[in-house]
This record gives C-alpha cells, structure tokens and sequence, in this order.
C-alpha cells in the first residue's frame, strides 16, 4: 500500500544504518565523507546521444554522395518535412559534387552566402584528388568557424540548430558552419523586475545574447560557462555559469549532477528546469531564484552561487536561494545604504502583511476584541450590523475575489486593461459595501494586502504568500490568534528544516551567519566578506593588494569551511 | 544516526528556551507563596545552584567515549542495568515536563484566551505543531529557537517595563527575609530545580562542532535564563505586592493585562500571547523530542524520528490525567519542581562521579 | 478510484473537529460592550448592579450619511439588574439583551455610597475572579447611588462614549483634583495591605443640572465676604450649572474596606502632593496682602517628595520633605508679586498655607480616620526583617499615634503673561 510506506516512518522505528541522502554544503555532517564516496562525480553536462546503427556504433558518413543525400532524406522525412533545402555546387575545376544541407527556416541567406556558397564557388583548391575537409576551413572557408564530423548523428543535429553542412563527394567528414539566423528579440527591459536606478536591460530568449550579457559584467576568464543539452526533444541548450575561484566546487558539482540527471522530453522554460532540479519538489515555497536581469545574476555569481541559463527563456536561475535573496532587488547595491535599508524594510513589511493580514483581522475581530481600540470596534460593530456574512466568510470573499480580478488582470486586453482597476475596485468593492455585502473595514484589508503583496520583488514568492494567505485565514477563523501563531511555527519549522542545494533555507537568518546584508545593508566599504552560507572558496572581497589581476593562479588558498 | 551540528547561538537558545517558558506558567506565585517578598533571594539561589548541573554533565561527556549524549554516556559508565535504570529517570523527568507543562499551558488557553473551546481541540491543536517541530529535528529545533529567544526575551521586558509605569509600589521587596531567612534559604535549594532543564545539554553538547565551545553556549544560556527568571520574579513583586502576589492566577499573564500607557496602549495581552505560544510550543517540542532521544538512545534506535509519534499520543493521554487545573500545578510545584533537582544534579554528579573513579581505575591499570 | 476513496476518506476525519464549530468565534455586531459597572446593596443582602452599555455606531458611512435632526442619540444604554454577583447578574442580564455582553471594554467601575460605608471587599473579590474583568478599570465612589449616577451619564459634547470616558478619567486632563491612580489594580492592592487607605475618584450625579433647575447664587449684597476657593468643594456641591450632570472632584478615602469619608478637592490636591504623584495644577491660595483675594498659581512638583521613617519600637515618626515650584497665573492684588521682596512674601505666604492644609489633612486622615493614604506603611514595614513581624505589629493601630514632620518650600518661577498688576490709568502714579 503506497499510503502505508508514507504513513510509515512516522510510526516504525527505521532501523536502517544507511547514510541519508541530503547534500549539505559546509559538511555539517560529520559523515560526510562517506557519502562523497557513493555518489558518482559528473564530469560534464549531457549533450546530444549519438546515432547508432544496429550494432551499436555511431552511423558514420558514407562515401558516396547519393547515399548520404537520401540517408538524409529519409531522417528528415523529405520531401514531407518542408524546409530542408539541398543546394548543390560544384567544387573547383573537376565540378566535384558538393552538397550544401540546411534549414531555411534557421539560417540567414546573407550570411550562407557569405561564408559558405560564394567560398565554395570560388575555391581554389591546389590538390583535388586528396581533398580533406579540414583543409578546406584555412582555405576555403575562411569566413566562419567550421567544424567538422564523420557522424551522421552530429550531421543532423547541426541541420537542426541552424548550421549548414557541406558534404563532399568522396571525402569522408562533412563541414559544419554555424549560419544561424533567426529572428531574436532585442535587447529590452526586463518586464517583472523593474528598477528606477540601474541598468534596463532584460535576458532575452537566446542563450548566447543571455551568455554574453553576463560575460559582459563578468569581464575574467575566471567565469566557466559550461553548456549542455537536456530534453530528448525538446534538446533545449542550457548552460551554468559560475566563478571557478570562488563557487564551491561541491556546489558546481552538485548542480552539474543534478542536470544531467533531467530525464524529460520536452523543456519548455527555465521554470520547467527548476522544477526538475529542486530539492523539495512539493515544498510550498521556492528554493531557487529566477530572475530576469542579468545584473542579477553576475552580483550573484560574484558572491559564489551559480547560475543557470536556458535557451528560450528569458529567466535565469540562480541556486542556491535562501529566504533573504527573495526580498531584495538588483537596485539595493546601487542606492545608498540608508535608501535600500528603508526598501528592504518596506519589502519585509509587505512581505508579513501579504502573508498575515487578512488572517491577523479575521482573529483580532474574531476572538480578541479587547485588543481594539474601543471606538475602533464599536463601529466596526456599527458598520457590520446590516452584513449578513460572518467575519470570516467576508474576508475568504473578498480574497478569492481578488484572486479572481488578479487572474484575469493578466489576460486582459491591454485596451481596457485600465478600466479593469476601475472596475474592480469600484464595483466589486465600494458598490458591495455599499449593498451591505461586506463592511467598509475588509475592503481596506484586502486591498492593503493585495498591494503588500506587489512590494515582493520575486513572482514565486507572490505566489506563496498568496497560496498560503488562505492557509492561515482558515486557521484563524477556527482559532484565532492562537490557531495563525501554532500555524506559523509548523510552516516556518518546515521552511526552516529544509535545505535548498545544501544551505539551509533560511540563513543567513536561521543557522545565524555573520553578515552585512540582509535587512540592513552596511555601506559598501564594510562589506568586505562573501556570505558565508555558499561557503565560497574565496571569503574577502575585497582584493589583495600584492597579487592585483593575477590573484587566481597564485592566489592564496582560503578554506572551504570558516567556522 | 544523524549528527548534524548546530552552532552556539543555537545551542544557547534552545536551552533558554527550554528554561525560560516556566514563567508563563504559575511559577512565581509559587515562589512568592513560599517566600513572600523574598521570592526574588529565592530565584537568585536557584540560579546559582545551575551551573552544577553544566559542570556535572561536561564531567560526564568527558568521561565517556567522544561524540555521546548523556545517555549513552550513562549506560557506558553505569553499566547496562543501572544505566538504563537512571536513563529511566531521565526519561520520566522529560516526559512529566512535557505533559504538565502542555496542560498548564492548554488550561491557561482554555481559561482566558478561548474560554469555550474544548480542552482536548486546545491540546490536540498544540500537540500537532509540537509534534512536527520535534519531528523535524534538533537542526531543525535550533534555528527556530534562534530566532525566537530574541522575540520572546524581548517582549517579556517590555511586558516588565510596561508593567513597571503602570503600578509601581515603593519598598515592595521589603521586609528583606520575607517569610523567614532559613525558610528562604532552605527553600531556595530545593528549588533549583527551576534550572533542571539544563539538562538538555546533554543531548545539546556533543552536537557542537568544538568541545571549546560548550562553555560559551552554556554559560551564555546560563545567565540569559537566570536573568529572565530573576527579573520577572523581581519586577512581579513590584507591580503586585505581596498579599496580591499569592492570589494571582498567571503572574505573567495578568502583568499583560495591566499593561496600559496612554490611551492607546491597553489591552494588549493578545500581543504578547503570540510570544509566550511560540515559547510554550517550542519547549514542549524540545522535551518531547529529548523523551524521544532518551528513549531512541536507550533502545539504541538509529533514528529519533519514528518514536515521536507515539510520544506524543502519549503525552497527550497523560496530560488529561490530572482532574483539575489545581491538580496539575500541584504535581508540578510538589512532585516535579521539589524533586527535579536531584534529578537534574545528583545523577548526573553521581554519574561524573563514577565516570572520574572508572578512569583514575583504568589509568592505574595501563 | 482507490485513492478517490481513501481521499474522501481523509475529509471527514480532518473535518470532525471543525464541524462542531469554532466555539469562541464571535463577530463584534454580536457583542454589547460594557462600559461602566455600578455596584450599589440589594434588598436581602444582595446587590444591584447596573451597566452602562455602549450604543453601536450607526452605519452613516455606507448609507450616504444623512444626519439626523437635533434630537440627542442615546450614546449609553442604562440597566440594572439585581443580583447576589456580578456573573449572575451577567447571566441574568443576558436573557434580555440580545448581543452577549462582555466585560473586556469597560471603563469604569462605580461604587454607591451606602455599598462603600458597608464594606467593598465581598464585591472586589468577587470581581476580580471574573477572566474578563480588567484591572485597569477606573474605580469611582458616588455619593448616593450608583444606578442614578449611571444614568446621568448623558455627555454633552462627545458622541462617543469611549472618549468621554477616557478624557474624563484622564488625570491628565483633569488635573490633581481627584487621585492620580485610581484603577481597580491600585484600589485593591492597597485594600490588601494591612494599614492603607484606599482612595478613589469621588463623583456625585447632579440631577438638578440635568432638569436645568441648578442655579448659582446670585450676587451676594455682603461686599466684605472673602472670596471663597472653589477647591473646598466636594463633588456634588459645585457651584456650576449647565454640561454633564455629573461631577468628579475630590476622593473618598476608606479604612480598609469601609469608606471612611471625603476629601474635598484641595485636599485630595493636598494628598496627591504628599505622594508624590502631583499632576500640573492651578491652586488657589488666599492673596497675602489681601486675606479677602486669592490668588491661583500653576503648581507642579520639582521632584518627588522624600518620606523618611524613624521608628522607634513602636513610635513612627514620619518627614516629608515637599519642593514645589509654581507660576503666578493670576491675581487681584495692587502688588507687583514679580519684585523681589513681594516675591518673597508671596513664597512664604504660600508655604505657609500648604503646611496648615496638609497638617490638616493628615490629621483628618491619620489621627481622626485612622487611615494611611500616603504609603507609609510601605516605609515601616521596610524597617521589619520577616513578614511575620511586620503582620504582627498591626499597623493600622499605631495611625493614630503617629508624629509627621512637614518640610514645605515652595518656589515661584514665573509669572505668567503680564509683569505688573493692570492698574487704572488714573490710580497710576509714576514715581
């Protein structure tokens, strides 16, 4: 019975002596060198399998031309599959076949032409009996960057993902130039993290305009961009940026693991990716940071955490998070200290009152009157004497009610998208209150919140507070103050039990670390240490002054593990 | 079993925690009862008998192999038979905190704060939170306490200061001896077992990452606790002389209560209820998850986890055993507060005792 | 389909509990909230109590407010209930009341005079069992009865009875007229001391003020009377017309648990002053070059009086030590009080009175009541070394016998907006 196994370690004693399967940075565990030794260390992300043929060997290219055209017609499914374009030329003075293989829908004509079929027929090739292909890139194709392969499995992944393949009659690798040319949006603002002072510029849906715009910030070759391919058809290109001489190198680890562990065929979006490398997949609340600034992002890197890149999405992943980095901006580094202390305290308020509000009212009205001042609640009494709900159905009303407008907000059509405020606020709000549906005082609650829970800088966050605002609401109304307070220990007990990627959820706050920077940012000056939660191999940082530029190869070997 | 560490900040306060939760309940109209306007001198002797129970448990831990909890270190120097015998005690000690103290507490719920709701929904409601805290581990346990002791420390001074403005009443420790200098004295000793709860240092310690730091995390939640026990005690006196002193229900409760500046800032019990909940919860996670560990060591569990269920079903069925509210303080002041000392520091004296004789023997050997 | 059973399965076992009902959840339409208790004795050994409940607001806000005329809203809703205590009375109140009625608001606890020379302590002891009953509730004595003075509770000004209550209770606002701390909390504590007097506001309703009958006297054809200060008033006795009908001015002082007497409002002044818990005032003094003028001064505490204690066996001999410190707010007389030597005279003069009105009210007090108002106690008792002795000496025996020492200086700081006196243009001569 799968409900008895769930059930089960609750009740039985586990006598097992297996060491557990948590990863914990920092090796807080004193066994954890024994677990080290289970896991398997992965060296590199996963690309694209190869194709094999029967016995089990990579499909290699054939000699003959003819042979490789239909082969390649037949994996395409050609002439059915539109789009695939065969361009033959032919090659120096013999009229040597050529074949020239790609997608139109990928490539860029301007730019084929230019590196691929004007060298082609203008080549000038000394020996033509003896032709290699790898020759030909110093000599013929001069203007782009080819590769080459024998495998038929590399040959059509490169059709795919926008290159143009030049296969030769008799000659046994084929070339591969990147021609890619897709349309691709330009470089905006971002759309959900918006800042007044600090850069406008957003991650867009390619990952090399992505790459490049941290590798911009990040201007050292200390910063390893590792690329991989996940999804067995979607075969979307991710890659994990990271410090190599201040990220963890049990962290990376981790992270490449858990990667190229993704089993899934289709990868629509970074969010897909998050949920398919997260620790506690059912846990409530978000362990890993999307963000769509690539601001962000390099501050991040440079502290040592990592950062995850998928093509096709314009949010970037950042493990691991804890409790802290969702309440703060990309802006609060670039304000004064005593500017962004004041933000991070409005945001920490907000933060409490989307989650606590409702529920705080619905129990101080419920079960503590006396808390209220007396004329307070004497017209409150005044004002809810022709409203047929209870307290509490009122604010479960009007919450859903909210929901309901915030959902539908989205999809509106941004013609009328500003009447919509309108109506809502007025029709739904003062019009009830006025038919003596709901009182005056819940509609100013459900507003507050609503705007409280606008002040938290990350989507994901928004969507806990406002999931588990009706958690407590319930609690509230069954208990009061009591029930939200008994509430609130099991749920942060829960947060605060869990690791994300081996740092507990909430330090700096919870396993309390030394720093500067979480409710109250010191100025920059002070700032001298990396948080200690990553455990970085590098803590200072500011740079020594003796190794200058060079401080990664000589540099000096700080600890993993400060206590 | 799982060794995770925990730091000293952790480590100071899950014992604070564990110690402090006491003045929410009727412990220091049982201290004026007996010591009048001495209750305070009472306090203050209690709190200098509590480093006994620190040194004795070290004196323990060193004697036994490295890295063991008290109980395991226990039955290593006792033997099996004896040892489990006085594991026994210790398991009985935590549990009989466990159940009155959530009794207590669910009786001070039911009396004031939520009058109509049944005793068993108030238990049950507090059990479940209870249980899950201690069910997610000693980790777990610490950073919420962590975060917590700051809240809870701070509110009871507040609640003290209020207090304070509201009602002060001059010369109130006076006559100095209160009910009599040797009643005073005497009775000063037998309650230090109002610190007894030190002794979930024995389970704290050997998760720390150095053995240089236990001092630190035990004196700090040391002077923390006496502290806090010593100023409410004194600051009661204060605000509720003597005669009225005896006659209160929850002296800390009813300070909330008469908390009142200006026009504004009255009646805010409720605030404060949100702090002493938080405490009361975390305490009894914290001793239902030492039962549980006392009974998971004795057994030689590999886990903690699993026991916890059964526990607290059972805490919760001893807890309905006393008839009455009067019951329950009764057991409490008479059978645990007067006899929790020699628990807390005679078998563990005994115990570092025997541990020192077991390794002069062995020295003299090899 | 399994699992669809197992789940709805699970519902009703998390649902039992909450399907019997959130017990105390109670909407604040449903509650009628208590703002004064009043307390006076019943037929056969019972009481009378009366409540003052507050009236909801009504809903002008939603409805597009439209006001109503001239007449006045009830803002108290007054009724009594006769009962051996208070939560039987509650419970029986309940049975015509239609919202619950609950104590947690309530402002105001008020004591019949018949009740208080009869003793108070079986009405406080019982109170103050009750969960909702606060002890920061205000404890008023009337004169006469309780349930009259509750139903004079009409203010004039506010609308909302909760400020009334609270500007009106205010010491603050009020002044030193009537004791700093009167709350329940200070009464019984001081009740359950052996030896102390209890003091509270004292109040008295005014029915002639609300029929309209009261009137002042009219001009009094004697022009050599002196002018009378209006601080030897007792509540009740306020020569005014028009506001509220009901008067706070003064205390009641009790022996235990018996009410003893009355102060009039310079004493209780007076009294307020020897404890240390003085209140920014104005004080009439009788004007020194004028025995017929007074003069008033704004009076306030330079710093809190010292009460020290010789005891000698059982003779207590109590000092205070007072500094005052005061500002000429207005005077009739031709002299200039801002000149040194008149000063001086004022000063004096002032220091002079304050000693005779607080020797007589702690002979009033101690010698003729027998009853420690000033904490007193507090000091003997400090000199004691166990409670068992200090229990043992009877206190309130040794009251009467008890030597005071006043040390009284008073200093005058400013003199308000004007320097000189205003004097006629003609009688003024400059030399």
């Amino acid at each position: 019975m799968k409900g008895w196994a769930k059930l089960k370690k609750y009740v039985v004693a586990d006598l097992s002596t297996e060491p557990p399967e948590s990863f914990s940075l920092g090796n807080w565990e004193a066994d954890g060198a024994a677990r080290a030794e289970n896991t398997p260390v992965i060296d590199a992300l996963p690309h694209v399998p190869p194709l094999l043929d029967g016995e089990g060997n990579p499909l290699r290219l054939q000699d003959k031309l003819e042979e490789n055209i239909s082969w390649l017609k037949k994996h395409f499914s050609y002439p059915q599959n539109s789009g695939l374009i065969f361009h033959s030329i032919s090659l120096g003075k013999h009229s040597r076949p050529v074949i020239v293989v790609y997608l139109d829908s990928l490539i860029e004509w301007q730019h084929l032409s230019r590196t691929v079929i004007t060298p082609l027929l203008e080549a000038d090739l000394p020996d033509e009996s003896r032709l290699e292909i790898s020759d030909m890139a110093s000599s013929v194709f001069t203007n782009g960057q080819m590769e080459s392969s024998c495998f038929m499995g590399d040959i059509a992944n490169a059709i795919v993902i926008g290159s143009a393949v030049v296969i030769i009659d008799g000659v046994d690798s084929a070339g591969i130039l990147d021609v890619e040319g897709m349309e691709k949006r330009a470089l905006e603002a971002p759309k959900t993290e918006n800042v007044v002072l600090g850069s406008q510029v957003g991650f867009t849906e390619d990952i090399r305009t992505n790459i490049s715009l941290i590798r911009r910030r990040l201007s050292t070759p200390d910063l390893i961009v590792e690329s991989g391919v996940i999804g067995s058809l979607s075969r979307t290109r991710i890659s994990f940026a990271y410090l190599k001489s201040i990220a963890n190198e049990e962290l990376v680890n981790e992270v490449r693991r858990r990667i190229a562990s993704i089993r899934i065929d289709y990868i629509g979006d970074s969010g897909m990716v998050e949920q398919l490398i997260e620790d506690h997949p059912n846990s409530i609340y978000p362990g890993i940071l999307s963000t769509e600034r690539p601001d962000r992002v390099a501050a991040q890197l440079a502290d040592g955490f990592v950062g995850i890149l998928v093509d096709n999405s314009p949010f970037a992943l950042i493990v691991p998070a804890q409790f802290p980095l969702f309440l703060q901006t990309a802006e609060d580094s670039y304000l004064r200290w005593h500017y962004s202390t004041f933000l991070r305290i409005v945001r920490s308020v907000g933060f409490f009152m989307s989650l606590y509000l409702p529920s705080l009212y619905v129990a101080i009205a419920n079960y503590h009157h006396e808390m209220i001042p007396t004329t307070l609640v004497l017209a409150i009494a005044g004002t809810r004497e022709s409203v047929p709900l209870p307290v509490s159905a009122e604010a479960f009303l009007l919450e859903s009610m909210f929901e309901l407008i915030r959902e539908a907000g989205v999809r509106i059509p941004s013609v009328i998208g500003p009447t919509i405020g309108i109506v809502g606020a007025l029709i739904l709000g003062q019009a009830a209150v006025q038919a003596n549906i709901v009182s005056p005082i819940i509609v100013i609650v459900t507003s507050a919140t609503a705007l409280a829970s606008y002040t938290i800088p990350n989507y994901n966050m928004q969507f806990t507070t406002r999931i588990l605002r009706f958690v407590y609401l319930a609690c509230a109304s069954f208990l009061g103050l009591v029930g939200v307070i008994l509430l609130s220990i099991m749920l942060w007990t829960y947060w605060m039990a869990g690791n994300r990627f081996g740092v507990p959820s909430l330090s700096p706050l919870a396993p309390r670390r030394p720093t500067r920077d979480t409710l109250i940012r010191a100025p920059l000056q002070k700032q001298v240490k990396r948080p200690i939660s990553v455990h970085p191999k590098d803590m200072n940082k500011i740079p020594d002054e003796q190794n200058g530029n060079d401080s990664m190869e000589s540099g000096p070997a700080k600890g993993g593990e400060s206590s | 079993m799982n060794t995770h560490r925990i730091g000293v900040r952790e480590t100071a306060s899950i014992g604070i925690i564990f110690i402090i939760a006491k003045i929410f309940l009727p412990f220091q109209r049982s201290l004026a009862e007996i010591g009048g306007t001495a209750a305070w001198i009472i306090a203050l002797i209690a709190a200098m008998l509590c480093p006994l129970t620190w040194w004795s448990i070290r004196g323990v831990l060193r004697h036994a192999s490295g890295g063991s909890t008290l109980i395991e270190a226990t039955e290593e120097i006792w033997g099996p038979w004896l040892g489990t015998i006085w594991n026994l005690v210790y398991f009985t000690f935590f549990f009989t905190i466990t159940f009155l103290v959530l009794r207590e507490f669910s009786e001070l719920l039911a009396s004031d704060i939520l009058p109509r709701t049944p005793m068993n929904i108030i238990m049950i409601a507090m059990l479940i939170p209870i249980a899950v805290v201690a069910y997610a581990g000693l980790e777990a346990i610490g950073r919420f306490c962590w975060s917590a002791a700051g809240l809870i420390v701070a509110s009871v001074v507040i609640v003290l200061m209020g207090g304070l403005m509201t009602h002060f009443e001059p010369d109130a420790l006076l006559p100095f001896w209160g009910t009599g200098r040797s009643q005073v004295l005497s009775l000063g000793l037998v309650k230090s077992s109002l610190f007894s709860e030190m002794l979930v240092f024995g389970f704290l310690l050997p998760r720390l990452r150095k053995t240089s730091q236990w001092p630190k995390a035990a004196w700090w939640c040391m002077s923390v606790s006496a502290f806090t026990i010593f100023i409410t005690t004194f600051v009661y006196l204060f605000v509720f002389p003597y005669p009225t002193a005896i006659r209160l229900n929850v002296p800390m409760f009813e300070l909330s209560r008469l908390v009142i500046f200006g026009r504004w800032i009255q009646r805010l019990e409720s605030v404060f209820l949100i702090s002493w909940l938080i405490c009361a919860v975390v305490k009894l996670a914290i001793g239902l998850y030492c039962s549980a560990a006392t009974l998971s060591q004795m057994m030689k569990l590999p886990k903690v986890q699993p026991v916890i269920f059964p526990l607290a079903l059972l805490v919760y069925a001893c807890s309905i055993l006393p008839g009455s509210e009067m019951e329950a303080v009764l057991w409490d002041g008479q059978y645990l507060r007067t006899y929790g000392s020699l628990v807390s520091i005679g078998i563990p004296m005994l115990t570092w005792l025997l541990g020192m004789i077991k390794s002069k023997l062995k020295g003299q050997q090899t | 389909m399994r699992r669809f059973l197992r789940a709805m399965l699970a519902l009703p076992m998390v649902g039992l509990p909450l399907l019997s009902g959130c017990w105390d959840r109670l909407d604040p339409e449903n509650m009628a909230f208590i703002m004064a208790v009043g307390v006076d004795p019943g037929p056969s050994s019972n009481f009378i109590y009366t409540f003052a409940v507050a009236m909801p607001k009504s809903s002008n806000a939603a409805a597009g407010g439209d006001s109503s005329g001239g007449s006045q809203e009830q803002i108290v809703d007054v009724f009594s209930q006769e009962a051996s205590n208070l939560t039987a009375a509650l419970m029986a109140s309940q049975s015509y009341v239609a919202r619950r009625l609950t104590l947690i608001h309530s402002k105001v606890f008020v004591l019949g005079e018949s009740l208080a020379r009869k003793g108070v302590m079986p009405v406080l002891g019982e109170v103050v069992r009750n969960d909702e009953f606060r002890r920061t509730v205000n404890v008023i004595t009337t004169k006469g009865r309780a349930d009259t003075f509750i139903h004079s509770i009409k203010p004039t000004m506010e609308k909302d009875i909760n400020l009334w209550f609270e500007l009106e209770l205010d010491p603050h606002n009020i002044g030193a007229v009537t004791p700093h701390h009167s709350r329940f909390h200070d009464f019984i504590v001081d009740m359950e001391q052996p030896g102390t007097g209890a003091t509270t506001i004292l109040s008295a309703a005014r029915p002639d003020i609300e029929r309209g009958k009261a009137r002042i006297a009219d001009e009094d054809s004697d022009k050599k009377a002196s002018q009378p200060i209006e601080g030897d008033q007792y509540a009740g006795t306020l020569h005014r017309s028009g506001e509220t009908p009901i008067d706070f001015f003064g205390s009641a002082v009790y022996r235990g648990e018996r009410m003893v007497g009355f102060l009039t409002a310079y004493e209780t002044i007076m009294m307020n002053m020897l404890r240390g818990e003085f209140e920014k005032t104005t004080l009439e003094f009788r004007d020194p070059s004028d025995e017929k003028l007074t003069l008033s001064i704004i009076m306030s505490a330079q710093k809190k009086p010292d009460m020290d204690i010789k005891r000698n066996k059982d003779e207590i001999e109590v000092s205070f030590k007072v500094r005052m410190e005061g500002d000429l707010i207005g005077s009739f007389s031709k002299l200039d009080y801002t000149l040194p030597q008149n000063q001086k005279k004022l000063e004096t003069s002032v220091e002079e009175q304050l000693r005779d009105r607080t020797s007589k009210i702690l002979d009033k007090t101690m010698h003729q009541w027998s009853t420690d108002c000033f904490h007193i106690g507090n000091h003997v008792r400090a000199t004691f070394p166990t409670l068992q002795d200090w229990y043992a000496f009877k206190w309130r025996d040794h009251i009467k016998e008890t030597k005071y020492r006043l040390d009284i200086r008073f200093q005058m700081r400013r003199h308000g907006d004007q320097v000189g006196p205003a004097v006629e243009g003609d009688k003024m001569n400059l030399k």
